[in-house]
């Protein structure tokens, strides 16, 4: 998934919804009394709105260089606005103390967190800086595109209570849809090879 | 490329020109408002009076419509019985001083609870709004304000009713209420940041106070606001443990009868332990506990300028001190011969427990002070130390802070705990006796002739902006009510009891002297 050369419709398509969904989370939270609280909270609501696309994109069979670039282009902007919510959560609310982080969230959770934003940045940097088809960062992607969605539903669906739940849901639904189009697609291909071999 | 293409083309440029406008003037928005908070370095004293201590409660243009607004809730005794400032005993501010605010309030640019930066000033009460008084000898005296002095005419638990009363009254209590009457008063309009902070404060504070309904029961309001039976803690009073009940364990508190007087600050240097039972021994402890039980929370007070300002007003009491007697009251001249023979009856049965002035302005601790005595042994009111969740309280408070936190109380410096219980009361130094006034802990007694039992202790009177008796050194109690003390104390009350305390002799009890009481009195009056 190493395509470039994008076009201004795909710049426009991710880097628009990127900008308003930045400046939603951040001006909305100024109608709350608890405002950085606030900003952590819708911060991470934009980041499951790009990150979903991201997600179904990577997920969805037959890979073309349009998909590639509108893939990319989610999956940086998802993790830009990741970025924010890391700061309003470590840097505010955790009043930049990582003992904190761990203290409050517990070790299992502050350490999956802290995973996801290191990991998910190398590969937002991978897939920006190489090009080429390499095949250990092709399985460190699959598996953090296992290891995110989990992660993220864990934290949307079962902890929190509230949108974010809807948003955990529409994720989930996606995720689990692009991999059953995913599966049939294979599954078809698989079945008509064989067709193929028998005719032979 | 066609006509079709190259409007698409300039829309799609646009619209990421646009976007990029609008991120780039939200983070610098983002960054601007960190300016809107003013952060003060400020000294001891300043801090006392003037800091934020993380207790924000509204914006300022809405503390200054409120009574206006409500004359029914901020003025419950009736137009007759004065502004907002006199019927609930807050000491009037100098124009041009801090907004003209009563002493007490304090301004800033922090959000309640969360600290943030907000672009309109909100008001909030620091330490010195219990713990400044105003004596006055009579309605017309303009009084001496005396820092450090627990204010003896505050009734800020009813002002918090009648507050919150007006919070729940959706009709009344709109923005455009508040925006109009704010243009009305100041003839100035509020700008739109203003407005829009205001409905956000009203939408939230309102919901605060609809969720706590079921847990505390709808506040009092208008004439109940006096009303002893409805209000018991009344004027120059508080309920220590109420709010910390309420807001630390999630529990109503409502059988919560361990009322104390607000109490005087003078020489912390000298209090090992904190409070009437001493239950707390760090100073910071006291002053984060009672800023919490106030609203204030562990992210504001880790905030620098607010832990600043606690820290300095901390400091300002340290060696803080009212004005001598003499300097308060200067027509009044004490017998020398008098003080001599008091000191002496002093020495006899006081010293042990309250120490005695030394030289340099040292205070000598006595035998028996910081000792914990049984309240029973005393023969006093138990109530304040003997409230349900007494046992555990403490322990709920220190595990309320996270592990590490650096606010966190120590274990060790709260009692009940390991270094024992307080089912009674301290013996603690008598800095600036005569501004100690109502007196024992309840403030059940109103003057200090009457604590040392030289003359009876009224068993009825009536509280409010209670004029000072230089003579017996305390508040004149009226039996009767009238516009300015409205809140009938009755001593047979539970919790209100003004019995004990019988040193040197109860009334006219076995060894009751008048003559070495009267000479006791004129010493007291010299610490």
């Amino acid at each position: 998934m190493n395509s470039r050369n994008f076009t201004l419709g795909q710049v426009t398509a991710t880097f628009v919804p990127f900008g308003l969904l930045l400046v939603a989370a951040l001006m909305a939270a100024e109608t709350a009394l608890d405002l950085p609280f606030q900003r952590m909270i819708y911060s991470i609501w934009a980041t499951m709105v790009l990150l979903i696309p991201a997600l179904c994109l990577y997920i969805l069979p037959t890979r073309t260089p349009v998909r590639t670039n509108y893939w990319l282009l989610f999956w940086t902007f998802a993790y830009l606005l990741y970025l924010v919510h890391f700061y309003y959560a470590v840097m505010v609310h955790y009043h930049a103390s990582i003992p904190e982080v761990f203290r409050e969230q517990g070790v299992r959770i502050a350490g999956s967190n802290f995973l996801d934003t290191l990991w998910w940045g190398v590969d937002v940097v991978l897939a920006w800086t190489v090009t080429r088809d390499v095949k250990w960062i092709r399985i460190e992607r699959m598996l953090l595109n296992i290891y995110l969605p989990l992660t993220f539903f864990v934290a949307s669906v079962v902890i929190f209570k509230g949108f974010v739940n809807v948003l955990g849901y529409a994720m989930t639904a996606g995720v689990v849809l692009s991999l059953i189009i995913r599966i049939r697609v294979w599954w078809i291909a698989r079945h008509a090879g064989q067709m193929e071999v028998q005719h032979v | 490329m066609t006509l079709k293409q190259k409007i698409a083309r300039f829309a799609m440029i646009a619209a990421i020109g646009l976007t990029a406008v609008l991120v780039c003037a939200t983070l610098g928005f983002v960054y601007a408002e960190g300016t809107w908070v003013h952060s003060k370095s400020m000294g001891a004293e300043e801090s006392f009076r003037y800091g934020t201590t993380g207790t924000e409660i509204m914006p300022l243009p809405v503390f200054q419509v409120l009574p206006a607004l409500f004359p029914d809730q901020f003025q419950p005794g009736g137009p007759a019985a004065g502004d907002m400032i006199e019927q609930f005993g807050f000491i009037r501010g100098q124009a041009g001083v801090n907004e003209g605010l009563p002493s007490g309030f304090f301004i800033s640019n922090h959000r309640p609870k969360s600290g943030a930066p907000s672009p309109v000033p909100f008001v909030g009460a620091n330490c010195s709004l219990c713990h400044t008084s105003l004596i006055k000898r009579s309605d017309d005296d303009p009084g001496v304000v005396v820092r450090g002095m627990g204010s003896t005419s505050l009734d800020f638990i009813a002002w918090v009713d009648g507050f919150k009363t007006a919070i729940l009254d959706e009709k009344r209590m709109t923005p455009k209420a508040i925006f109009d009457q704010y243009e009305k008063q100041t003839g100035k309009a509020l700008s739109l940041s203003d407005k829009l902070m205001i409905c956000v404060w009203l939408m939230q504070t309102r919901k605060t106070v609809q969720e706590s309904q079921p847990k505390v029961d709808n506040p009092y309001g208008g004439a109940d606001l006096r009303n002893a039976e409805l209000m018991p803690n009344g004027p120059s009073r508080t309920q220590p443990f109420r709010n910390l009940v309420r807001n630390v364990m999630n529990r109503p508190a409502m059988l919560d009868h361990g009322y104390c007087k607000l109490p005087t600050l003078f020489d912390q240097q000298d209090r090992t332990w904190g409070q009437f039972d001493g239950s707390v021994r760090d100073r910071l402890t006291r002053s984060v506990l009672a800023a919490i039980a106030v609203g204030a929370t562990m992210d504001n007070l880790s905030m620098p300028e607010i832990s600043n300002n606690v820290q300095q007003s901390i400091k300002y009491t340290l060696d803080l001190k009212a004005p001598a007697y003499t300097a308060v009251f200067p027509d009044q001249k004490l017998d020398a011969q008098k003080v001599e023979r008091g000191a002496k009856v002093y020495t006899a049965y006081c010293d042990s427990c309250h120490g005695h002035p030394g030289g340099e302005g040292k205070w000598v601790r006595g035998a028996q002070q910081d000792v914990v005595i049984p309240y029973q042994k005393l023969g006093v009111d138990g109530e304040r130390v003997n409230f349900r969740y007494y046992d555990t309280l403490a322990d709920e408070l220190v595990n309320s802070f996270p592990p590490k936190q650096p606010l966190r109380p120590k274990r060790e410096d709260l009692r009940p705990g390991p270094l024992g219980n307080t089912h009674g009361y301290i013996g603690v130094p008598i800095v600036s006796a005569y501004a100690h006034a109502p007196y024992l802990h309840n403030g059940s007694v109103p003057t200090m002739a009457e604590l040392i039992n030289l003359k009876p202790r009224p068993d009825v009177f009536y509280r409010g902006a209670n004029n000072y008796d230089p003579v017996d050194a305390g508040l004149i109690a009226p039996a009767q009510p009238d516009a300015k003390r409205y809140f009938k104390f009755d001593t047979s009350v539970r919790g209100n009891s003004n019995k004990g305390h019988d040193y040197p002799w109860a009334y006219k009890g076995a060894g009751w002297n008048q003559a070495e009481l009267e000479d006791l009195l004129e010493y007291l009056k010299t610490l």
